[in-house]
């Protein structure tokens, strides 16, 4: 592949990132949405045996297959359904998103059991309710706590992004296979595609790493120096 | 925290509408959607900059300035192509497409428009005289224990299962993603031969150590697909196809893309 190649083929390249990312920000946004209510249902209401099956269920379906089957699912299963028609787009995002959300209910349930116990304790002698306690207290901790899971979440959809192909949507890495068939080239291309990738992993791990740092809460976290044994040792 | 929250709110909600509006499809009554497997030179492929190129996209791109409606090449992912013209997302497939009995159970297809062979690629050699020459023919190519790549999917697969295989000759057919992958692996010696439609084999060995070294005769013709119950589009095309048959242009792009590479 020459560089006149590579320099024609750029403009497309980074259309082709533009999508992956399109497609990353919407999953991982929709995995928000609904994964933080369902993890917060499940980690809030241990005892009612209909809704945890439900939520369970949907917790296996959605991580029990590999993406690319959910894809397909998604895609041709509910075109196949008369009078229903779903856009390759709209499919990704769908499978995609739904995966996410799945993944990202463990998380946020996690992330608020991570919560101190006495952080309610303390909420209710001070009279909050518990809605209140949950939005003031335990959200804001909780949302700190699933910051890293995040940014692997991310790292996750990103590779889960190529596929996307399968039922063709043009990401990265078709554009690489369109480069790679254009140049007869197998290497090269995906040499690129390959450093594209890692700057948009990158790119991600940093946003969340600097939303870690500027919205850190001085004393919260799981340092040694915090833990219960500690107490009353340290200065 | 009201004022954030509520300016983040507002600002999640116009991104998703955004989205949510780029990702609905425009389709108007006149625009076809041509499927192509972007990797199939000469009939469709992407070039660099990354738009559709091939001797199909410029007939189809002809047809439909002449038949009056507008054509939106998309490439799709071969192994996907006809549950994805069923589905609905592509109206025709116009890349380089055999017509089998096999197909005809899924879609429909337009006039037959051309015919090809195909050509088993091998390695090249040099014989006595100093002349390059295929490292294998077309019989010791297809000897029990060989490895014969082709692409996933293609004629050269059936034929090669239903025609030695099925006749006891126990090659070992290697499935590849698609026909450069084969190539690649018969240069550096991970395969002995290669099976492909002639017209993309020659596109594809120029300046490389190859050659064909021979063709098969299946008979096979082209044709463009369409969804069963698609006789409009159908019988648009077919009459695309008489009239640009019967004028100069077909000649021009035969000899720009299938002749003498």
């Amino acid at each position: 592949m020459t560089t006149a190649d590579l320099l024609t083929a750029l403009p497309g390249l980074m259309r082709g990132a533009g999508m992956t990312l399109l497609i990353v920000l919407i999953a991982i946004a929709g995995g928000i949405a609904l994964g933080l209510p369902l993890g917060t249902l499940w980690s809030a209401l241990p005892s009612r045996r209909l809704l945890r099956s439900l939520l369970w269920l949907f917790d296996r379906v959605f991580r029990g297959f590999p993406a690319l089957v959910l894809l397909f699912l998604v895609y041709f299963g509910v075109g196949s359904i008369p009078g229903m028609r779903i856009s390759p787009f709209a499919a990704v995002a769908l499978a995609l998103g739904l995966r996410s959300a799945a993944y990202q209910s463990q998380l946020f349930r996690a992330a608020l059991e991570m919560v101190d116990k006495g952080q309610r304790d303390a909420a209710a002698s001070l009279g909050l309710s518990g809605t209140a306690t949950f939005i003031h207290i335990l959200l804001p901790q909780a949302l700190r706590f699933s910051l890293p899971g995040l940014a692997n979440e991310y790292s996750v959809v990103l590779k889960d992004s190529a596929l996307a192909f399968a039922v063709g949507v043009v990401e990265l890495m078709s554009r690489g296979k369109f480069l790679s068939m254009a140049t007869k080239d197998t290497a090269t291309p995906y040499l690129l595609i390959a450093a594209m990738y890692w700057v948009l992993t990158q790119l991600g791990v940093t946003f969340f790493r600097q939303i870690e740092q500027r919205r850190r809460i001085p004393g919260l976290g799981t340092h040694a120096s915090q833990s219960r044994a500690n107490r009353g040792t340290q200065p | 925290m009201s004022k954030r929250f509520s300016q983040t709110a507002v600002y999640s909600l116009l991104l998703s509408l955004a989205v949510g509006l780029a990702a609905v499809p425009a389709v108007a009554q006149t625009v076809y959607v041509d499927g192509i497997d972007a990797a199939f030179p000469p009939f469709s492929f992407i070039n660099t900059q990354g738009e559709a190129e091939g001797f199909d996209v410029d007939v189809v791109r002809w047809i439909g300035e002449e038949m009056g409606f507008d054509i939106q090449i998309v490439p799709v992912d071969w192994d996907a192509i006809v549950p994805t013209l069923k589905l609905g997302t592509i109206d025709l497939i116009a890349s380089g497409m055999t017509i089998t009995q096999e197909r005809l159970e899924q879609v429909a297809f337009t006039d037959p428009y051309w015919s090809i062979e195909l050509a088993v690629v091998v390695r090249q050699t040099t014989d006595s005289d100093g002349e390059p020459i295929g490292e294998k023919n077309l019989f010791t190519a297809m000897q029990p224990g060989q490895r014969v790549g082709v692409q996933r999917g293609t004629t050269s697969q059936s034929w090669l299962e239903e025609n030695v295989a099925a006749n006891g000759i126990e090659i070992e057919i290697v499935l590849y993603d698609n026909f450069l992958l084969a190539l690649d692996d018969l240069e550096i010696g991970r395969v002995s031969s290669a099976v492909m439609d002639e017209p993309t084999a020659l596109s594809a060995i120029g300046g490389r150590p190859l050659a064909v070294a021979g063709t098969i005769a299946t008979g096979e013709i082209y044709g463009y697909a369409v969804r069963k119950d698609d006789t409009e589009l159908l019988s648009l095309l077919n009459e695309g196809l008489r009239r640009i048959q019967a004028s100069p242009v077909w000649d021009e792009l035969v000899t720009e893309w299938l002749v003498g590479q």
